[in-house]
């Protein structure tokens, strides 16, 4: 995070500095970021190689979970591509994994509108572990559990919940 | 929760997970039992082997601690080939859980031969590919021929061929380990072969983007080197896992576009799963963090290969 905070305000590349890139939510939010970071996101990516200036509009994505996106891909884009039989390269896959279970502290609507964000800006990897901690959640609760977490009514009438249980009971011994 | 992201969810529950969540209400109910559903799912959950149980003479399919999962419906590749040392080799029914085809392979040999399953999405036929390990006459060195056959069929001739292959949407894969002057194929390249029309491909220079794998080309297949390459599929494409013996490190590589022969190194969340059969335990490799785990002790079972073909690595270290 260090490295990502001393880049901010500085938009060209030149010296030891990385480039950066202004990233502006749908609340009209900048966000300063550097383009390697901003990069895990392939809509972001293709808007940079299209080019323009005064920052890329990102309407579908609010402040608060663009700042939440930011900071996964501030820290992935941070970490090296493994090198072999280092104890480091462990090491940095051990912290990222406890950074990702962090950032995962969060109640079921922010996962909603993180998964949202993470598909519209394509960044695969925290969409698959947004989806992957929605699905967790979702294990080993009965289909009432899980109605009662989404709100969801049950439509099916009574008949047909008995036979879809029958069903199941033959699939999964 | 928009139905496509609800998708994506659902998709990373395991299999007998998703049962309570398709009594919820009717879209859930029918999002889970879309077939195309079961097909994507597959793919997200490639972590079962298949593997013939020595006593009984049974298939089963096991997760990777090695207990056995029954009632497996999400089958995309339903037919399992599994060779021993009695032959003829068996095909096994996944979902019936018989062994009822059997493809003939009649003279004795000192090895059992080695089969790959492909499926020619055209003429929705399993053909059969057999690796026959003998001691060639012309060549007065060991060689590996190849047959193909239809499954239910006798052997369709020879292809008089020696490799390490596998098979990805209607084409077997072959890395090259000795010239073969009918094939006009080079030493350490891919070669394809087309299982519609059962013939060679022109073979094209196989192009690595990133870096090329170290001593790849170098004649390294057949000899003493700590290199090893193996050919298998993960995620619907066809993949070179490369074992580099120094430092046990292991890259995969995709092939991302067959015309262009077109190859590149990716990371992937998944493990690679090996077999090792002669300590008959089941291992996985973690290409993040470069380390080995111990999965299964399968001392009761030979022949193991991922379900659904998705990633089969048998013997490669």
């Amino acid at each position: 995070m260090a490295a990502a905070d001393s880049c901010d305000g500085i938009s060209t590349s030149g010296g030891g500095w990385e480039k950066t890139v202004t990233l502006v939510s749908s609340d009209d939010a900048r966000f300063e970021v550097r383009e390697a970071a901003a990069s895990l996101s392939q809509t972001v990516r293709r808007m940079i190689r299209a080019g323009g200036d005064g920052g890329i509009p990102l309407p579908k994505v609010d402040a608060r979970t663009l700042s939440t996106v930011l900071e996964y891909c501030n820290k992935h884009a941070a970490v090296p591509a493994p090198a072999p039989e280092s104890s480091s390269a462990e090491a940095a896959a051990v912290d990222l994994e406890w950074f990702d279970k962090e950032l995962m502290h969060v109640d079921l609507a922010t996962l909603c509108s993180l998964i949202r964000a993470a598909d519209y800006l394509e960044v695969a990897g925290l969409l698959d572990l947004t989806c992957k901690t929605v699905a967790d959640m979702i294990k080993s609760k009965t289909a009432e559990e899980i109605r009662q977490m989404f709100g969801i009514q049950n439509d099916f009438t009574p008949e047909e919940e008995e036979q879809l249980s029958r069903e199941n009971a033959g699939v999964f011994e | 929760m928009p139905t496509d992201m609800l998708r994506e969810v659902l998709l990373r529950l395991p299999a007998d997970e998703l049962c309570r969540p398709r009594l919820v209400c009717r879209s859930w109910g029918c999002l889970t039992s879309d077939p195309l559903f079961a097909k994507e799912h597959s793919s997200h959950h490639d972590r079962y082997v298949i593997a013939l149980h020595v006593g009984h003479r049974e298939i089963h399919v096991l997760d990777l601690y090695g207990t056995i999962v029954m009632g497996m419906e999400n089958s995309q590749l339903d037919l399992a080939a599994v060779s021993s040392a009695s032959r003829p080799a068996h095909v096994f029914h996944l979902r019936t859980g018989a062994g009822d085809v059997t493809s003939g392979h009649g003279a004795w040999m000192m090895c059992p031969p080695k089969y790959t399953l492909g499926y020619v999405p055209s003429t929705q036929e399993y053909k059969m590919l057999c690796f026959v390990h003998s001691y060639g006459e012309n060549f007065g060195g060991f060689v590996q021929p190849c047959h193909v056959m239809t499954l239910g069929e006798r052997s369709n001739g020879s292809m008089g061929f020696l490799a390490n292959g596998n098979c990805c949407g209607g084409m077997a894969y072959f890395l090259v380990s000795q010239e073969h002057a009918a094939a006009n194929i080079e030493m350490d390249s891919i070669a394809l072969f087309d299982l519609v029309t059962e013939e060679w491909r022109p073979a094209k220079n196989t192009q690595w983007t990133a870096n090329k794998p170290p001593h790849y080309g170098q004649n390294l297949l057949h000899s003493e080197d700590t290199n090893r390459f193996h050919l298998s599929r993960l995620s619907g494409c066809l993949v070179v896992v490369h074992q580099n013996g120094h430092d046990s490190r292991t890259d995969i590589w995709f092939l991302d576009d067959i015309e262009m022969s077109l190859w590149t190194r990716r990371y992937t969340a998944l493990a690679i799963v090996v077999w090792q059969f002669a300590a008959r335990i089941l291992r996985a490799y973690n290409p993040r963090t470069s380390t080995w785990t111990d999965m299964a002790m399968l001392k009761d079972y030979f022949d193991v290969g991922m379900h659904h073909g998705r990633l089969l690595c048998s013997d490669i270290v």
